[in-house]
């Protein structure tokens, strides 16, 4: 593997954004995720490689918080470095050089304004190759049903964090099938099982957002 | 009467109560199931007219000591300061600053000594609120000296807030801190030794010098550092959050003889599950939890409105069963 990409993946496993970044300490003032990336696209690398350096990165903080070896905050900051290296790829998205693994649209359903969850699944999902769509906190059915007609074929994440919102997931499920029968939804959350999943139909449940990737990764 | 304030003092100081296991609440919203008359609070009460408002302080305190009676309350969580649930969105249980301190006056007239009163008044940091854990988790790593003024300033705020409540009569101090989620700490655990503990155990030692209970309530899975929690110095650990795994057997064997436990019965099952679910996983939780003292009966977080009054209820007849302390053979209460 080039030595850049090898370098972009650490930047993101250590949530190392760019040069001026002061965290994490023991990286001060090497370049981040964000030159290094530049300078790979100068120096002619394939963006697809500059992807996938993204995801190895993404996929090893994603194991180390599923391991319970990372926390939340340093999560984030991977997730920074992520946005840091797609900003760079995002003119090779839209001309089709770099193809990515689908759209990924999530939400956290109605009346539940829990955020950090699903941004976590979200931004690690996205880290993995997936294009990802975040339509935020207190989505209702009719608001995913729009976005899966403006974004055909793709899956869709839900997120509830209360046992009032949690029968919004079926709710919406149940739309979401009425109008797009094929559409797979997975969902999350910390007072979901697996049993829950089940008995909304809905196609999976996963407790951390690694577990979200490999889901996606099985459809 | 009875008096149920020496029961929960006997529990708060980790001993075992006279009577009976004592009831408390964090936060009780089922006020109005159970009265003929309307708690008003929160948005609506900033409609009233300050005529209307000063009689509605009055009426909230009747009704919430009517219901903490009916309903066995040894201690009874004054509403809170503003706070959103999202940009723009009030928590329910609240009242603007100067309402609330009227409300205290006139609650602690009501409830004399029957009951104690409890107050949020914060001290610690916490998971913070709407898109805020953003920045504040970008601060954690890269610029933690502004989280050691955070610290500071949410520190002192919380005494300050404290003093005024205790010179009201309050007697149970709360900081709201929800430093974990279901996988752990949200901090790590250098974060935890740094912005956390050292605040926990400054809070706590000044609550106490103001004659007051200091009580830490903290959803998620906090089992990794329970032993910080008891050696802080606070007086009682309320939720014990069952959504995130945590076994109160295990805690109360740790850490109960540090430790009250309050809680911990699924507040999510006040909303979904029957009377029988409440009725046994209350049962559950005062044979595991009673025997010794130190320990408060609740639910483990908010019950919430939607709840259905008979979940409620099947918890105090439980509570009638298994709660008891006296040496009797009809125990029932
Ligand atoms: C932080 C928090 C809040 C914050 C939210 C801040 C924010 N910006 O999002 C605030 C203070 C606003 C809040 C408010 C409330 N909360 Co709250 N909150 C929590 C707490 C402590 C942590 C949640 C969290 O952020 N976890 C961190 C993230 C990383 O974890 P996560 O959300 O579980 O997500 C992970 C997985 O579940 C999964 N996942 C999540 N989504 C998805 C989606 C997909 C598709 C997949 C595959 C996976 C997945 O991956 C994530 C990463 O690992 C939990 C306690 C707990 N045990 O979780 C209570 C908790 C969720 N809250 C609860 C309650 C009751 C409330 C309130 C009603 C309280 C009140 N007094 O009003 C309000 C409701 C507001 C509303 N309408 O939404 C209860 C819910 C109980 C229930 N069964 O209904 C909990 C469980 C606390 C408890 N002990 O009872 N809360």
């Amino acid at each position: 593997m080039n030595d850049l990409i090898g370098q972009i993946s650490i930047c993101i496993e250590r949530g190392k954004v760019n040069k001026a970044a002061p965290y994490p300490p023991d990286m001060r003032e090497q370049d981040g995720a964000d030159e290094l990336t530049k300078q790979a696209i100068d120096d002619g690398i394939d963006p697809n490689e500059i992807l996938h350096g993204c995801m190895m990165g993404m996929q090893k903080i994603g194991e180390k918080f599923s391991r319970n070896e990372a926390f939340v905050p340093e999560l984030l900051m991977s997730a920074k470095a992520m946005t840091a290296v797609m900003a760079h790829l995002k003119p090779f998205f839209q001309s089709g050089n770099v193809k990515r693994k689908g759209k990924f649209v999530i939400g956290t359903v109605a009346g539940d304004l829990h955020d950090i969850g699903k941004k976590l699944v979200a931004m690690v999902v996205e880290g993995n190759g997936w294009d990802v769509i975040d339509l935020g906190v207190d989505v209702s059915a009719d608001k995913f049903i729009a976005a899966i007609d403006e974004h055909p074929g793709c899956i869709v994440g839900m997120s509830a964090l209360l046992t009032t919102t949690m029968v919004n997931m079926e709710k919406s499920i149940q739309g979401i099938r009425a109008k797009h029968p094929g559409t797979k939804v997975i969902v999350g959350g910390a007072p979901l099982s697996t049993e829950y999943a089940n008995k909304i139909h809905a196609d999976g449940y996963a407790a951390d957002p690694q577990g979200a990737v490999n889901l996606l990764n099985g459809f | 009467m009875e008096n149920k304030k020496p029961d929960i003092c006997a529990a708060l100081a980790c001993e075992q109560p006279k009577n009976a296991v004592p009831i408390w609440e964090l936060e009780f919203h089922l006020w109005n199931c159970f009265s003929p008359k309307r708690v008003i609070l929160g948005t609506e009460f900033l409609t009233l007219s300050s005529g209307d408002q000063e009689k509605t302080l009055h009426e909230n305190a009747e009704i919430m000591f009517a219901v903490s009676r009916e309903l066995q309350f040894s201690a009874l969580t004054i509403p809170g300061g503003y706070w959103e649930i999202a940009p723009g969105v009030p928590a329910y249980y609240w009242l603007p600053d100067e309402a609330r301190i009227e409300q205290t006056k006139i609650l602690k007239r009501v409830v004399s000594d029957n009951l104690m009163l409890m107050a949020v008044t914060g001290g610690v940091l916490a998971i913070p609120e709407a898109n805020d854990y953003i920045s504040f988790s970008t601060k954690l790593l890269e610029a933690p000296e502004e989280i050691d003024d955070l610290a500071q300033r949410c520190w002192f705020q919380g005494i300050e807030q404290g003093k005024k409540f205790s010179d009201l009569g309050v007697e149970g101090l709360i900081t709201a801190s929800d430093i974990a989620e279901n996988r752990g700490p949200y901090f790590n655990p250098e974060q935890l030794r740094r912005f956390i503990f050292p605040y926990l155990h400054k809070w706590a030692l000044e609550v106490k010098s103001l004659g007051v209970f200091p009580i830490l309530h903290t959803d998620g899975n906090v089992e990794s550092c329970l032993d910080e929690i008891a050696q802080s110095g606070i007086s009682a650990l309320q939720a014990i959050d069952p959504v995130a795994g945590m076994d109160i057997i295990r805690v109360k064997n740790r850490i109960g003889d540090k430790v009250c436990l309050c809680g911990n019965v699924d507040c999510g099952l006040f909303l979904n599950g029957t009377p029988e679910q409440i009725y046994k996983t209350t049962t559950d939780v005062l044979q595991a939890c009673k025997t010794g003292g130190g320990f408060v009966l609740g639910a483990s977080n908010v019950i919430q409105p939607q709840a259905p009054k008979e979940n409620v209820l099947a918890m105090i007849e439980a509570w009638r069963h298994y709660g008891s302390y006296k040496p009797v053979t009809d125990k029932r209460l």
